[in-house]
Protein backbone atom coordinates (compact mmCIF):
# COMPACT_ATOMS: atom_id res chain seq x y z
CA UNK A 1 0.00 0.00 0.00
CA UNK A 2 2.69 2.52 1.16
CA UNK A 3 4.83 1.42 -2.30
CA UNK A 4 1.90 2.24 -4.23
CA UNK A 5 1.31 5.30 -2.58
CA UNK A 6 4.94 6.42 -2.95
CA UNK A 7 4.51 5.45 -6.75
CA UNK A 8 1.94 7.57 -7.13
CA UNK A 9 3.09 10.45 -5.71
CA UNK A 10 6.33 9.73 -7.58
CA UNK A 11 4.54 9.47 -11.17
CA UNK A 12 2.11 12.19 -10.48
CA UNK A 13 5.10 14.66 -9.32
CA UNK A 14 6.69 13.52 -13.00
CA UNK A 15 3.94 14.81 -14.98
CA UNK A 16 4.06 18.36 -13.31
CA UNK A 17 8.33 18.26 -13.07
CA UNK A 18 9.97 20.22 -15.21
CA UNK A 19 13.42 19.83 -18.14
CA UNK A 20 15.30 16.81 -17.23
CA UNK A 21 18.93 17.09 -17.13
CA UNK A 22 21.60 14.45 -17.70
CA UNK A 23 25.08 14.97 -16.33
CA UNK A 24 28.04 12.60 -17.73
CA UNK A 25 31.58 11.67 -16.24
CA UNK A 26 33.60 8.99 -16.50
CA UNK A 27 36.75 7.55 -15.35
CA UNK A 28 38.91 4.97 -17.77
CA UNK A 29 35.94 3.06 -18.82
CA UNK A 30 33.52 3.44 -15.73
CA UNK A 31 31.28 5.63 -17.06
CA UNK A 32 28.49 7.62 -14.10
CA UNK A 33 25.24 9.55 -14.91
CA UNK A 34 23.44 11.51 -13.13
CA UNK A 35 20.13 12.89 -13.74
CA UNK A 36 18.13 15.78 -12.02
CA UNK A 37 14.93 18.19 -13.24
CA UNK A 38 15.47 22.10 -13.56
CA UNK A 39 14.38 22.28 -10.06
CA UNK A 40 17.35 20.33 -8.83
CA UNK A 41 15.90 17.52 -7.64
CA UNK A 42 17.23 13.92 -8.44
CA UNK A 43 15.67 12.09 -11.25
CA UNK A 44 14.94 9.19 -8.97
CA UNK A 45 14.05 5.58 -10.50
CA UNK A 46 14.41 7.03 -13.93
CA UNK A 47 14.37 5.08 -17.07
CA UNK A 48 17.74 4.71 -18.02
CA UNK A 49 18.46 3.22 -21.75
CA UNK A 50 22.31 3.35 -23.14
CA UNK A 51 22.89 2.33 -26.71
CA UNK A 52 26.08 1.57 -28.80
CA UNK A 53 24.73 2.64 -32.49
CA UNK A 54 21.42 0.36 -32.43
CA UNK A 55 22.27 -2.30 -29.75
CA UNK A 56 21.00 -1.81 -26.28
CA UNK A 57 23.59 -2.05 -23.84
CA UNK A 58 21.69 -1.29 -20.82
CA UNK A 59 18.10 -1.18 -19.76
CA UNK A 60 17.20 -0.01 -16.21
CA UNK A 61 16.39 2.60 -13.79
CA UNK A 62 18.33 5.28 -12.12
CA UNK A 63 19.10 4.58 -8.35
CA UNK A 64 17.19 7.22 -5.49
CA UNK A 65 19.69 9.66 -5.90
CA UNK A 66 19.13 9.64 -9.66
CA UNK A 67 22.56 8.40 -10.52
CA UNK A 68 23.95 4.76 -12.56
CA UNK A 69 27.48 3.53 -12.68
CA UNK A 70 28.20 1.32 -15.49
CA UNK A 71 31.49 0.26 -17.28
CA UNK A 72 31.58 0.54 -20.76
CA UNK A 73 33.88 -1.30 -23.69
CA UNK A 74 32.37 1.33 -26.36
CA UNK A 75 33.84 4.39 -26.93
CA UNK A 76 30.54 6.00 -27.92
CA UNK A 77 27.30 5.98 -26.70
CA UNK A 78 23.79 7.31 -26.94
CA UNK A 79 22.47 7.51 -23.23
CA UNK A 80 18.35 8.33 -22.77
CA UNK A 81 17.14 9.03 -19.47
CA UNK A 82 13.21 9.28 -19.44
CA UNK A 83 11.09 10.36 -16.48
CA UNK A 84 7.92 9.22 -18.08
CA UNK A 85 4.91 11.32 -19.39
CA UNK A 86 6.72 13.52 -21.88
CA UNK A 87 9.76 14.61 -20.01
CA UNK A 88 13.19 12.55 -21.71
CA UNK A 89 16.52 13.80 -22.48
CA UNK A 90 18.98 12.09 -24.80
CA UNK A 91 22.68 12.62 -25.25
CA UNK A 92 25.43 10.67 -27.61
CA UNK A 93 28.67 10.77 -26.25
CA UNK A 94 32.22 9.93 -27.28
CA UNK A 95 33.98 9.28 -23.80
CA UNK A 96 37.41 10.55 -24.60
CA UNK A 97 35.29 13.69 -25.63
CA UNK A 98 33.62 14.32 -22.33
CA UNK A 99 34.49 17.49 -20.24
CA UNK A 100 35.94 16.44 -17.19
CA UNK A 101 33.78 18.90 -14.99
CA UNK A 102 32.54 18.39 -11.29
CA UNK A 103 29.29 17.86 -10.98
CA UNK A 104 29.10 20.37 -7.55
CA UNK A 105 30.91 22.96 -9.92
CA UNK A 106 28.34 22.56 -12.78
CA UNK A 107 25.38 23.01 -10.10
CA UNK A 108 26.81 25.79 -8.92
CA UNK A 109 26.95 27.06 -12.55
CA UNK A 110 23.23 26.34 -13.50
CA UNK A 111 22.02 27.48 -10.26
CA UNK A 112 24.15 30.47 -10.83
CA UNK A 113 22.47 30.73 -14.59
CA UNK A 114 18.79 30.18 -12.87
CA UNK A 115 18.97 33.12 -10.49
CA UNK A 116 20.65 35.96 -14.23
CA UNK A 117 17.27 34.18 -15.70
CA UNK A 118 15.15 35.27 -13.06
CA UNK A 119 16.67 38.64 -13.19
CA UNK A 120 16.27 39.10 -16.69
CA UNK A 121 12.61 37.52 -16.35
CA UNK A 122 11.66 40.13 -13.84
CA UNK A 123 13.32 42.74 -16.43
CA UNK A 124 11.25 41.19 -19.44
CA UNK A 125 8.12 41.62 -17.10
CA UNK A 126 8.91 45.26 -15.95
CA UNK A 127 9.78 45.94 -20.29
CA UNK A 128 6.37 43.81 -21.42
CA UNK A 129 4.05 46.33 -19.29
CA UNK A 130 5.80 49.19 -19.72
CA UNK A 131 5.35 48.88 -23.54
CA UNK A 132 1.97 47.90 -23.56
CA UNK A 133 1.11 51.24 -20.97
CA UNK A 134 3.08 52.77 -24.00
CA UNK A 135 0.53 51.47 -26.88
CA UNK A 136 -1.99 51.78 -24.54
CA UNK A 137 -1.65 55.46 -24.45
CA UNK A 138 -0.96 55.99 -27.84
CA UNK A 139 -4.03 54.05 -29.00
CA UNK A 140 -6.26 56.59 -26.63
CA UNK B 1 1.63 23.06 -10.82
CA UNK B 2 2.85 23.22 -14.57
CA UNK B 3 2.21 20.90 -16.64
CA UNK B 4 5.16 19.90 -18.67
CA UNK B 5 5.22 19.88 -22.75
CA UNK B 6 4.07 16.11 -23.77
CA UNK B 7 1.57 15.06 -21.25
CA UNK B 8 -1.32 15.78 -21.93
CA UNK B 9 -3.16 14.38 -25.51
CA UNK B 10 -3.10 16.93 -28.41
CA UNK B 11 -7.14 17.40 -28.60
CA UNK B 12 -6.74 18.54 -24.81
CA UNK B 13 -4.07 21.00 -25.17
CA UNK B 14 -5.72 22.79 -28.54
CA UNK B 15 -9.26 23.20 -26.31
CA UNK B 16 -8.12 24.17 -23.16
CA UNK B 17 -5.54 26.39 -25.00
CA UNK B 18 -8.58 28.11 -26.93
CA UNK B 19 -10.13 28.80 -23.95
CA UNK B 20 -7.16 30.46 -22.67
CA UNK B 21 -6.36 32.25 -26.10
CA UNK B 22 -9.81 34.03 -25.37
CA UNK B 23 -9.74 35.30 -22.60
CA UNK B 24 -6.24 36.44 -22.60
CA UNK B 25 -6.87 38.54 -26.13
CA UNK B 26 -10.16 39.71 -23.88
CA UNK B 27 -8.25 40.74 -20.93
CA UNK B 28 -5.58 42.19 -23.44
CA UNK B 29 -7.94 44.45 -24.82
CA UNK B 30 -9.95 45.51 -21.80
CA UNK B 31 -6.73 46.32 -19.52
CA UNK B 32 -7.29 49.76 -18.27
CA UNK B 33 -3.50 51.84 -18.54
CA UNK B 34 -4.64 52.16 -14.72
CA UNK B 35 -4.39 48.99 -13.89
CA UNK B 36 -0.89 48.01 -15.61
CA UNK B 37 1.48 48.83 -12.62
CA UNK B 38 -0.72 46.49 -10.78
CA UNK B 39 -0.60 43.72 -13.65
CA UNK B 40 3.11 44.17 -14.13
CA UNK B 41 3.57 43.76 -10.03
CA UNK B 42 1.42 40.91 -9.88
CA UNK B 43 2.97 39.16 -12.93
CA UNK B 44 6.06 39.43 -11.21
CA UNK B 45 4.97 38.29 -7.24
CA UNK B 46 3.11 34.99 -9.49
CA UNK B 47 6.80 34.17 -11.32
CA UNK B 48 8.85 34.61 -7.84
CA UNK B 49 6.30 32.68 -5.86
CA UNK B 50 6.43 29.83 -7.94
CA UNK B 51 10.75 29.22 -6.85
CA UNK B 52 9.48 29.43 -2.98
CA UNK B 53 9.73 25.29 -3.04
CA UNK B 54 8.27 23.54 0.51
CA UNK B 55 9.60 19.94 0.77
CA UNK B 56 6.97 17.74 1.40
CA UNK B 57 7.58 14.01 1.50
CA UNK B 58 8.62 12.50 -1.47
CA UNK B 59 7.88 15.60 -3.60
CA UNK B 60 7.77 19.52 -3.43
CA UNK B 61 5.41 21.98 -2.98
CA UNK B 62 4.99 26.07 -4.90
CA UNK B 63 3.28 29.05 -3.79
CA UNK B 64 1.35 30.71 -6.94
CA UNK B 65 -0.76 32.55 -4.98
CA UNK B 66 -3.26 33.03 -7.53
CA UNK B 67 -6.14 34.15 -5.26
CA UNK B 68 -4.46 37.32 -3.88
CA UNK B 69 -3.74 37.72 -7.87
CA UNK B 70 -7.67 37.34 -8.84
CA UNK B 71 -8.77 39.54 -6.47
CA UNK B 72 -6.64 42.44 -7.17
CA UNK B 73 -6.79 41.90 -11.38
CA UNK B 74 -10.34 39.75 -11.94
CA UNK B 75 -9.83 38.82 -15.88
CA UNK B 76 -6.91 41.07 -16.11
CA UNK B 77 -5.36 38.03 -14.13
CA UNK B 78 -4.73 36.42 -17.76
CA UNK B 79 -2.25 38.90 -19.05
CA UNK B 80 -0.26 38.83 -15.79
CA UNK B 81 0.12 35.33 -15.28
CA UNK B 82 0.60 34.06 -18.95
CA UNK B 83 3.83 36.81 -19.21
CA UNK B 84 5.40 35.30 -16.17
CA UNK B 85 4.37 31.95 -17.42
CA UNK B 86 5.99 32.30 -20.90
CA UNK B 87 9.35 33.78 -19.40
CA UNK B 88 9.31 30.60 -17.08
CA UNK B 89 9.19 28.37 -19.50
CA UNK B 90 11.28 29.92 -21.74
CA UNK B 91 14.40 30.80 -19.30
CA UNK B 92 13.54 28.50 -17.03
CA UNK B 93 12.68 25.26 -18.16
CA UNK B 94 9.21 25.02 -15.99
CA UNK B 95 6.16 24.25 -17.61
CA UNK B 96 6.60 24.63 -21.79
CA UNK B 97 5.71 26.49 -24.95
CA UNK B 98 3.38 24.03 -26.38
CA UNK B 99 1.71 23.65 -23.01
CA UNK B 100 1.34 26.87 -21.90
CA UNK B 101 -2.42 27.57 -23.08
CA UNK B 102 -3.51 24.54 -20.89
CA UNK B 103 -1.07 26.18 -18.07
CA UNK B 104 -2.92 29.73 -18.12
CA UNK B 105 -6.00 28.24 -17.95
CA UNK B 106 -5.22 26.27 -14.74
CA UNK B 107 -3.48 29.45 -13.26
CA UNK B 108 -5.30 32.19 -13.86
CA UNK B 109 -9.32 30.87 -14.55
CA UNK B 110 -9.10 30.40 -10.61
CA UNK B 111 -7.65 33.64 -10.25
CA UNK B 112 -10.88 34.85 -12.00
CA UNK B 113 -13.21 32.98 -10.38
CA UNK B 114 -12.12 33.83 -6.51
CA UNK B 115 -12.66 37.46 -8.11
CA UNK B 116 -15.99 37.25 -8.49
CA UNK B 117 -16.86 34.65 -5.70
CA UNK B 118 -14.82 37.84 -3.30
CA UNK B 119 -17.04 40.21 -4.84
CA UNK B 120 -20.35 38.10 -3.65
CA UNK B 121 -22.66 39.26 -1.12
CA UNK B 122 -22.24 35.93 1.13
CA UNK B 123 -18.62 36.19 1.03
CA UNK B 124 -18.21 40.27 1.86
CA UNK B 125 -20.52 39.15 4.81
CA UNK B 126 -17.65 37.14 6.44
CA UNK B 127 -15.16 37.89 8.90
CA UNK B 128 -12.30 40.02 6.90
CA UNK B 129 -9.36 37.07 7.93
CA UNK B 130 -11.57 34.39 6.91
CA UNK B 131 -12.12 36.00 3.64
CA UNK B 132 -8.71 36.55 3.24
CA UNK B 133 -7.97 33.20 3.97
CA UNK B 134 -10.42 31.61 1.46
CA UNK B 135 -9.36 33.70 -0.92
CA UNK B 136 -5.58 31.98 -0.79
CA UNK B 137 -7.42 28.81 -0.33
CA UNK B 138 -9.83 28.92 -2.92
CA UNK B 139 -7.75 29.57 -5.86
CA UNK B 140 -4.95 26.83 -5.46
CA UNK B 141 -7.84 24.61 -4.81
CA UNK B 142 -9.43 25.40 -8.22
CA UNK B 143 -6.49 25.32 -9.79
CA UNK B 144 -5.75 21.60 -8.47
CA UNK B 145 -9.50 20.79 -9.23
CA UNK B 146 -8.85 22.40 -12.88
CA UNK B 147 -5.63 20.28 -13.27
CA UNK B 148 -7.15 16.80 -11.50
CA UNK B 149 -9.70 17.21 -14.22
CA UNK B 150 -7.56 18.28 -17.23
CA UNK B 151 -5.48 15.23 -16.40
CA UNK B 152 -8.47 12.95 -15.42
CA UNK B 153 -9.76 13.44 -18.92
CA UNK B 154 -6.87 13.54 -21.26
CA UNK B 155 -5.47 10.40 -20.85
CA UNK B 156 -6.61 7.23 -19.20
CA UNK B 157 -3.10 6.18 -17.57
CA UNK B 158 -3.19 9.69 -15.80
CA UNK B 159 -6.40 8.58 -13.58
CA UNK B 160 -4.81 7.70 -10.51
CA UNK B 161 -1.83 10.29 -10.94
CA UNK B 162 -4.68 12.75 -10.99
CA UNK B 163 -6.36 12.15 -8.12
CA UNK B 164 -3.12 12.10 -6.42
CA UNK B 165 -2.49 15.73 -7.07
CA UNK B 166 -5.51 16.66 -5.61
CA UNK B 167 -4.58 14.79 -2.42
CA UNK B 168 -0.90 16.15 -2.62
CA UNK B 169 -2.21 19.73 -3.06
CA UNK B 170 -4.51 19.77 0.27
CA UNK B 171 -1.45 21.49 2.09
CA UNK B 172 -0.55 23.53 -0.58
CA UNK B 173 -4.46 24.99 -0.41
CA UNK B 174 -3.75 25.64 3.68
CA UNK B 175 -0.30 27.20 3.24
CA UNK B 176 -1.84 29.38 0.30
CA UNK B 177 -4.73 30.55 2.23
CA UNK B 178 -2.46 31.49 5.90
CA UNK B 179 0.34 32.62 2.92
CA UNK B 180 -2.71 35.19 1.21
CA UNK B 181 -4.29 35.82 4.80
CA UNK B 182 -1.33 37.60 5.89
CA UNK B 183 -0.03 39.16 2.30
CA UNK B 184 -3.72 40.66 2.22
CA UNK B 185 -3.89 41.85 5.59
CA UNK B 186 -0.09 43.66 5.10
CA UNK B 187 -1.66 44.95 1.79
CA UNK B 188 -4.61 46.31 3.66
CA UNK B 189 -2.48 47.88 6.07
CA UNK B 190 0.38 49.54 4.22
CA UNK B 191 -0.89 50.02 1.17
CA UNK B 192 -5.03 49.96 1.23
CA UNK B 193 -5.87 51.94 -2.02
CA UNK B 194 -4.30 48.99 -4.07
CA UNK B 195 -6.93 46.87 -2.52
CA UNK B 196 -9.32 49.88 -3.32
CA UNK B 197 -8.50 50.34 -6.35
CA UNK B 198 -9.50 46.51 -7.52
CA UNK B 199 -12.78 47.35 -5.95
CA UNK B 200 -13.14 49.93 -8.74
Amino acid sequence: MNKRLIFLLLFSTSLLAHKVNLFITHEDNNVEIYSYFASGDACKGCKLMIKHGNDTLVNAHLNEEGKYQFISSYASLNITVDASSGHLVSKDIVLDLLPQEDLTEVLKKEKHNQYLNMGLSLLLIALFFYLLKRVKKNAK
Amino acid sequence: MHIADGVLSLEATLAVSAVSAFAFYKALKELDNSMITLAAVCSAMFFIASFIHIPFGVTQIHLILLGVIGILLGLYSFVSIFIALLLQALLLGYGGIASIGVNLFIMATPAFLVYHIYHTDIFQRLNQKLQFFLVGFLGTFFATLFLTLILYFSKEEYEYAALSIMAINVVTMLIEGFVGMFLLLFIQKTYPQILKKAHE
